[in-house]
């Protein structure tokens, strides 16, 4: 067990040591515009799966919370001055709360009844944010000039300067969820998700569990969707609809693997790069995405990860099969 | 220590458990048995709150318990076993014991988050306690296997222990022997023996017979979710109604 810890402590430090001199090779700000995109969707996505992996609950909505993050970042930056760091984290604090307030009905619904009241609620934000009341939101025409982050007097408006604050931002999510999976808390989840009534029969408060799931999942979700708008510094509603995130995010989960650290991570970066990489077949591209994802989907039902990890133990089992058979 | 008072479960028009009195006493064992679809299992669901009495009471320690939710029921003191095993599967033997001691872990989700000096040293305490508990039933070479794939009767091993892990006052075995081995039966009664001798307070279901008839303080029998005896098990044993009621069921 503590050597496993270990070996993959090694291999993260060295994968973030390569990301983080990267840029020194790498020049091109189309490239981190990219993996920009993806470093958001890990921090998304990990929220998503906390509570989606974990705590066994779906969302087809978490549109709605990366809308909230977004907008309401980039809503008090504008008119109240404040630093973005100091509204995104604001922002990510309202989500939250809608969160918690959504889950406490919601998570009393069963599996198919849950899928369609996180659908509402992503619709309910879209369509608040198209029309807003004294059109804050400046509906379709979507709000510019959104502040860069400034940090220590250095304004991050570049590509690659924002990339490092996004990669730090990730990893301080991916490092908590780490440590609320293993905790009391995550175990919780798990259980819940495992077996409902036997953790009520334990002491569980599901309900409580259950909301909790929430909240932190829409952190997650509405703090990616406010880097997202000091990032882009342009935000409009088609950004925000089921179609655009809520059901990306969701593929991007189940993609790389329900309930794991690099699940998510893999999910996002290789869902977003058939994304790029599909651009250039233009019409087609939509069609092409979709029935790619459909292929994987059936072909790896539980995603990229225990795909992965099904095959190194099949060839372990190769392995330990030979040396049996030398002895 | 656990009262019912003429407690009733109606199922639409089927009366699932009639009118039962029962009176558990500390530090006892006692058995309540009877023919398939007697209301045993009901029984305890009604006692652990799954199920609200239709009518009638339960007490617990003295307090009247009609309606609680059973993970508060769980927080008051008292956990159970399944009679069909509904263990955390996907996670392994340690954490499904660790999840049992859930209700007597006092730090919130900052704690587990900023990994405090107060979660690390609870945390330490719950292993620790785990590590007695897996070895108390020889599960501990198996701490990191998931549930799902021990094999039954280390299962019902692992139920127990996780239902053990909140240090309950009284201990709800539902048909624990169910699927088991003559071997492991015999070391069961002997476990059900020490946990006894640990203080806890057990009521057990159990179509084992013998097993019922070896550990058993006292004894109660339904039939058709009515009472049809209660005494010591060398009274059970030799009551007409008793006899009569197997013979009849099977
Ligand atoms: N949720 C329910 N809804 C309707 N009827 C139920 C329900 N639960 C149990 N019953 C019925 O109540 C009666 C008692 O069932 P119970 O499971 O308590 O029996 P039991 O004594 O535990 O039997 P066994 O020895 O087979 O486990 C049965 O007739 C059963 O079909
Ligand atoms: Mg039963």
């Amino acid at each position: 067990m503590k050597k496993k810890i270990n070996k993959s402590t090694v291999a993260t430090l060295i994968l973030l040591v390569v990301i983080a001199i990267s840029p020194v090779v790498v020049q091109s700000n189309y490239i981190y515009s990219v993996i920009n995109f993806m470093l958001l969707y890990v921090i998304a996505t990990s929220g998503l799966d906390l509570l989606f992996g974990y705590s066994g609950q779906i969302s087809l909505g978490h549109a709605g919370f990366y809308a909230i993050g977004a907008y309401g970042s980039a809503l008090m930056s504008l008119h109240w001055n404040l630093h973005p760091l100091i509204t995104m984290l604001i922002a990510a604090i309202i989500a939250t709360i809608v969160g918690v307030v959504l889950a406490y009905p919601a998570s009393k619904l069963k599996y198919h009844f849950l899928s369609l009241c996180t659908i509402g609620f992503g619709e309910i934000i879209y369509q608040l944010i198209v029309n807003s009341p004294g059109d804050i939101t400046s509906g379709f025409t979507g709000l510019y000039g959104i502040p860069a982050v400034t940090l220590f007097g250095f304004k991050l408006s570049k590509n690659i300067s924002i990339f490092y604050m996004l990669l730090i931002f990730a990893i301080v999510f991916m490092f908590v969820k780490q440590r609320i999976v293993h905790s009391k808390v995550g175990r919780a989840f798990i259980a819940i998700r495992d077996n409902t009534a036997a953790a009520n029969g334990m002491g569980i408060d599901v309900t409580r569990y259950r909301v909790m799931a929430f909240g932190i999942s829409a952190f997650y979700t509405a703090f990616a969707g406010a880097l997202y708008a000091h990032f882009i510094r342009f935000i409009s509603p088609e950004t925000f609809t089921q179609e655009a995130l809520s059901v990306p995010l969701l593929t991007m989960v189940l993609f790389g693997g329900l309930g794991s650290l690099w699940g998510p991570v893999i999910g996002s970066v290789v869902v977003t790069l058939i994304k790029e990489l599909l651009q250039a077949t233009g019409t087609y591209q939509m069609i092409i995405y979709s029935g790619f994802i459909v292929i994987v989907l059936l072909f790896m039902p539980r995603g990229i990860m225990s795909f992965i990890s099904g095959i190194a133990e099949k060839v372990k089992m190769k392995k330990e099969a030979k040396a049996d058979v030398k002895n | 220590m656990l009262r019912t008072e003429n407690a009733t479960i109606r199922f639409g028009g089927l009366v699932a458990v009639n009118s039962v009195n029962m009176h558990i006493k500390e530090g006892q064992i006692t058995a309540l048995i009877g023919p398939n679809g007697a209301g045993k299992t009901t029984t305890f669901n009604m006692i652990s709150g799954v199920y609200r009495p239709t009518e009638g009471k339960v007490f617990f320690n003295g307090q009247e318990v009609n309606g609680i939710p059973p993970f508060k029921m769980n927080h008051m003191g008292m956990s159970r076993t399944y009679q069909n095993i509904n263990l955390f599967k996907s996670m392994s033997v340690q954490d499904n014991v660790l999840v049992g001691m859930h209700p007597r872990i006092s730090h919130g989700l900052t704690d587990c988050i900023l990994r405090t000096k107060k979660s690390r040293a609870e945390e330490k305490a719950c292993l620790e306690k785990a590590e007695e508990l897996m070895e108390f039933v020889g599960l501990t070479h198996k701490r990191n296997t998931p549930a799902g794939s021990l094999p039954y009767g280390e299962q019902r091993l692992l139920e127990i222990i996780r239902a053990m892990a909140s240090d309950p006052k009284l201990l709800l075995l539902d048909e624990p022997a169910a699927g088991m081995n003559t071997t492991e039966k015999v070391e069961l009664s002997e476990t059900i023996l020490r946990i006894k001798d640990k203080g806890f307070t057990v009521l057990l279901v159990e179509h084992d017979m013998k097993l019922v008839m070896n550990i058993s303080d006292y004894i109660y029998v339904l039939n058709f979710g009515t009472k049809i005896a209660e005494g010591l098990p060398a009274e059970i044993q030799s009551n007409p109604d008793v006899i009569a009621a197997y013979l009849g069921g099977e």
